[in-house]
């Protein structure tokens, strides 16, 4: 089956009066029509970074995309259309939800506004028959009172009724894939809870694909099937999320599984990775992950290891497992 | 290539090349001051030139300082602000005429004896301008000193004190802030039997210290509620304590590129007040008054009105870019 | 509405301290105006000239009962009369001489906000640039330009060099043209950077990236959610430009010899007339009061967030 979003060897480099940022390199993912990919890793993985470059949303210069990336979606590069064409996708095809709701809004329109925004900017309906699907969108997300609330101003929403909005505008145009960059992190935990359950009940109801990045493990475990990781601005593993929960390859991925604190033991000190993530200026040598790996071997520290295939569709780069299989 | 250094260098040379006359008069005759004005363009010549050589191939920022000096607005507002303030010391010594002496011929053309001519008076044009840079200078720098004394006390008073007293401050502060200045001004003038170059130093500083006690009281506020204030008063420090040794220096930032952008602006009021007519009137003038004595005679000789204002204008960009730059400096989140 | 009112009241209650204030100050003022008055023959008054003005004037009952006289006045529209001519009211001269400062004030203010406007929007569309460097440095000297230096530069050049608009003599229009253009032109500088400040500031806003991520087109983001946001700090600015234009318009009606409420005060300074002075002063706070009335309800209007004090 043809992925409905894939991206190969994407690099994303900044060029900064402080050097050039890394920030992703040469990292490539398929997502499946309907499926869920999750996308976890620390602040300063580039996780971010990929997802705006999917939709070209870095400002270049200073960003700069690698030679030999591609983003495909329906077989088109998107890193080659021209602008025209960019808009059309854009908030249609592929649209996104950002971290922060409450500033992601714009505080001088009202809400329903600016879902019609979107669905008028991508097809040549009126203005009452798009405010009628503008309601019905926010009435799905789950905002109650939604023909009144429509005319709220963000200032006047929580923050959790503002992601639905972002959520309703986003899918306003039916697009193929929804990326959501940190939909949750910013959120109380019990809200968190609230948008994970709309996602997987919107999933149902539209069948878009969605890349959903976060920080958090636990969010991943309820709606993705499959999750990649990524460190260092590379995917280290990438797999369903059975696999990557259950048999984890790569020892970054073990750390950040037992980074989890653990309610039914009560004893122990709270574990953690060693170390912080480096600077995304100088990358180390080899194994971007080496200085921190407790299972380091010789050779991690002057070759970059290729990804090896531990699973059917599981992958992990890391040395420790090349003797027993090579990709 | 510090373009201070390299605008003291020049000034101080072309001084003591063209005024080397004056420079053993003032030795010979004058009192402690004069002597030292007479030194001084050696000793800052040779100053700026060590400086340029020392400093010539070192590229790294050592200090603080070092950086502070790296921003190019503070740079260029240095040389033009140091620039015009050396061509006031300097003004015995790079013309030997008497700014009041009237004696000369009127309304004569710039010439070597006479670099921008005689005025309607005949008064050397070029002595008057020298001398006049010295009384805008004083009046901008002591009206700026009263202003923010003024300013900053009142802030911090009304940013400390319960929101009854500070409400009310603050609606004094709007009050001052909405009238505008000039109107203002001239109000107070009119009060005065005479108006001195005191007179209208005090004037100037009492009607200028609104934006800076707003300015003061919004950071005080902040540093109050600040957590470090709030652990150092947990800990049981007393409330003078905390002040001075946060609050206070804290403070010395905004406070400076706030007293900057004053000094250019003073400068510019009490500039414009004397191109009134109700500024000063007796004795030396400052260039203000200058562009009022000279603006009948624009169309001849526009030199006398264009020239003061020219360095009015250049005096207030360098306090301008000098208080920019300090401002960029403290808050690199401003493009 | 409530609002209206209560701001309404909160405008004569301001009028109603500065009018007092006045009256105090004037009060205490040294000198007695009638010193340099002289009669219709021109000769120096004699004392029993001066005590005539005095009466005329008022000026020699308690102080209690002037001011209860003044505010009495005042109430009728009354300022008083001119010490110089004697039996000429004075409040017909000075809402003149308010009419014209205003009339150019209009003009200047078109020439800062359109020029300025422009400029900073400009500025910050091709930000981070050469261009956008340059022009940043430029206004920056321009706005520290003594405003009546360069008025003198631009009659020296248009007037003295080039033969253009003249300051004495032609149509009002003309005569409007070099005025506004020194007052508008340094605003406008000021503007420029207000603006260009506030754009940056929005154009790296959330939002806005959320508007590109819709797939809107370049001009809706630019005017729906870049201008209207920045432009909602110029309607401050906008508010607060009536009280620099009427300290900067003191300066360019001298120098353009435009006989606005600027040179009227200066005159009345000089000539120690106390109730012009005064007069002025109300005449200038009521019109703060009213440009910070009208710019606060503009405020309301354009941000959503400010209606929510009331």
């Amino acid at each position: 089956m043809t992925p409905v979003l894939s991206v190969s060897n994407l690099t994303t480099h900044f060029h900064t009066a402080d050097g050039v940022v890394r920030a992703v390199d040469d990292v490539s993912f398929e997502v499946a029509a309907g499926e869920t990919l999750g996308i976890v890793g620390e602040s300063g993985s580039g996780k971010s970074v990929t997802a705006l470059s999917i939709l070209r949303l870095i400002e270049q210069p200073p960003g700069w995309f690698g030679p030999k990336s591609r983003i495909e979606l329906d077989g088109q590069n998107i890193l080659e259309l021209s602008s025209k064409e960019l808009r059309k996708i854009r908030g249609a095809e592929i649209s996104m939800v950002f971290q922060e709701p409450g500033t992601s809004l714009n505080p001088v329109l009202t809400v329903g506004y600016q879902v019609v925004e979107t669905i008028r900017a991508h097809s040549k309906i009126s203005r009452s028959e798009a405010w009628r699907q503008a309601v019905q969108l926010l009435e799905t997300v789950g905002i109650p009172d939604a023909p009144l609330r429509a005319r709220d101003y963000p200032h006047q929403m929580s923050g959790g009724m503002l992601q639905r909005v972002m959520i309703a505008i986003a899918l306003s145009c039916k697009p193929k894939v929804l990326i959501a960059d940190e939909p949750t992190t910013a959120l109380d935990v019990t809200i968190q809870a609230q948008i994970v359950d709309l996602l997987i009940d919107l999933k149902k109801k539209f069948g878009m694909a969605i890349v959903f990045i976060t920080h958090d493990l636990g969010v991943l475990a309820r709606l993705a099937d499959r999750v990649a990781v990524m460190y260092a601005g590379q995917i280290v593993e990438h797999g369903t999320a059975a696999q990557i929960y259950g048999e984890p390859g790569h020892p970054y991925t073990k750390g950040l599984l037992t980074a989890v604190p653990r309610v039914d033991k009560r004893r122990g000190e709270l574990a953690g990775i060693p170390g912080s993530v480096p600077a995304a200026t100088a990358w180390p040598a080899g194994c971007r992950f080496h200085p921190r790996c407790p299972s380091r071997l010789a050779r991690c520290d002057q070759e970059s290891p290729p990804p090896c295939v531990i699973g059917p569709g599981h992958t992990a780069d890391c040395w420790l497992h090349t003797e027993s299989n090579e990709p | 290539m510090n373009p201070t250094a390299i605008t003291v260098l020049l000034v101080s040379s072309i001084a003591l090349i063209t005024g080397f006359e004056r420079v053993a008069e003032l030795l010979a005759d004058g009192g402690w001051l004069d002597r030292t004005i007479a030194v001084s363009p050696f000793l800052l010549a040779v100053g700026a030139g060590l400086y340029l050589y020392l400093a010539r191939t070192d590229a790294r920022d050592k200090t603080m300082l070092q950086s502070l000096f790296r921003n190019t607005e503070i740079q260029w507002g240095m040389t033009v602000v140091v620039g015009i303030a050396l061509l006031a010391v300097f003004a015995p010594i790079l013309t030997s005429h008497d700014p009041q002496y009237a004696l000369y011929g009127r309304l004569r053309p710039p010439s070597l004896l006479h670099p921008l001519g005689t005025d309607t008076s005949g008064r050397d044009a070029f002595a008057r301008l020298l001398y006049g840079a010295r009384l805008s200078l004083q009046t901008g720098v002591f009206a700026t000193f009263i202003a923010t004394a003024l300013g900053t006390t009142v802030g911090v008073v009304s940013a400390l004190s319960g929101s009854r007293t500070d409400s009310m401050l603050m609606r004094v502060v709007d009050a001052g802030l909405a009238f505008p200045r000039v109107f203002l001004l001239l109000a107070l003038i009119a009060l005065l039997p005479t108006v001195s170059q005191g007179l209208l130093v005090l004037v100037l500083g009492l009607t200028s210290w609104f934006d800076i006690a707003r300015l003061v009281r919004g950071e005080t506020l902040s540093l109050r509620s600040s957590d470090y204030v709030t652990a150092t008063t947990g800990l049981g420090l007393p409330a003078s304590r905390v002040v001075g040794s946060h609050i206070l220096p804290n403070l010395a930032g905004p406070i400076t590129v706030s007293a900057s952008l004053s000094l250019g602006y003073l400068i510019l009021l009490e500039s414009g007040l004397s191109y009134l007519g109700v500024g000063a009137s007796a004795g030396t003038p400052s260039w203000g008054r200058l562009i009022q004595e000279g603006y009948s005679q624009l169309r001849n000789a526009p030199q006398l009105t264009l020239i003061p204002g020219a360095l009015i204008a250049l005096t207030v960009i360098g306090f301008s870019l000098l208080g920019d730059g300090l401002r960029q400096h403290l808050d690199p989140r401003k493009a | 509405m409530k609002y209206l009112l209560r701001r309404f009241v909160h405008g004569l209650v301001v009028i109603f301290i500065v009018a007092t204030l006045s009256f105090i100050l004037i009060h205490l003022a040294p000198g007695d105006p009638f010193m340099n008055v002289s009669d219709e023959s021109g000769l120096q008054t004699s004392a029993e000239l001066q005590e005539r003005l005095q009466r005329i004037h008022g000026l020699d009952q308690p102080i209690p009962i002037q001011y209860a006289l003044y505010l009495r006045n005042l109430f009728r529209g009354d300022l008083g009369v001119s010490y110089r001519n004697g039996s000429q009211p004075i409040l017909p001269d000075v809402v003149a001489a308010a009419g014209r400062t205003l009339l150019l004030g209009a003009a200047a203010l078109i020439v800062n906000f359109g020029v300025g406007l422009f400029l900073g929007t400009w500025q910050a569309i091709r930000h981070p640039s050469r261009a956008d460097r340059v022009l940043t440095v430029a206004t920056l000297v321009v706005y520290s330009l003594p405003v009546f230096w360069f008025g003198y530069v631009l009659v020296f050049l248009f007037v003295e060099r080039l033969g253009l608009f003249p300051v004495i003599g032609g149509h009002v229009a003309q005569r409007l043209v070099l005025p506004s253009l020194t007052l508008g032109l340094i605003g406008a500088a000021a503007t420029a950077r207000f603006h260009r400040a506030a754009m940056l500031n929005v154009k790296n806003a959330d939002y806005v990236r959320t508007a590109v991520a819709k797939g809107l087109s370049h001009r809706d983001v630019v005017v729906r959610h870049i201008l209207r946001n920045a432009l909602t700090p110029v309607i401050t600015l906008l508010g607060l430009s009536l009280p620099l234009l009427l300290s900067g318009s003191v300066f360019v009606e001298r120098v353009f010899q435009w006989n606005g409420l600027g040179n009227l005060a200066v005159n009345a300074v000089q000539g120690r007339e106390y109730n012009v002075v005064m007069a002025t002063t109300l005449i200038v706070s009521l019109m703060v009061i009213v440009s910070n009335f009208v710019a606060d309800l503009l405020h309301r209007r354009a941000d959503p967030r400010a209606r929510a004090t009331t």
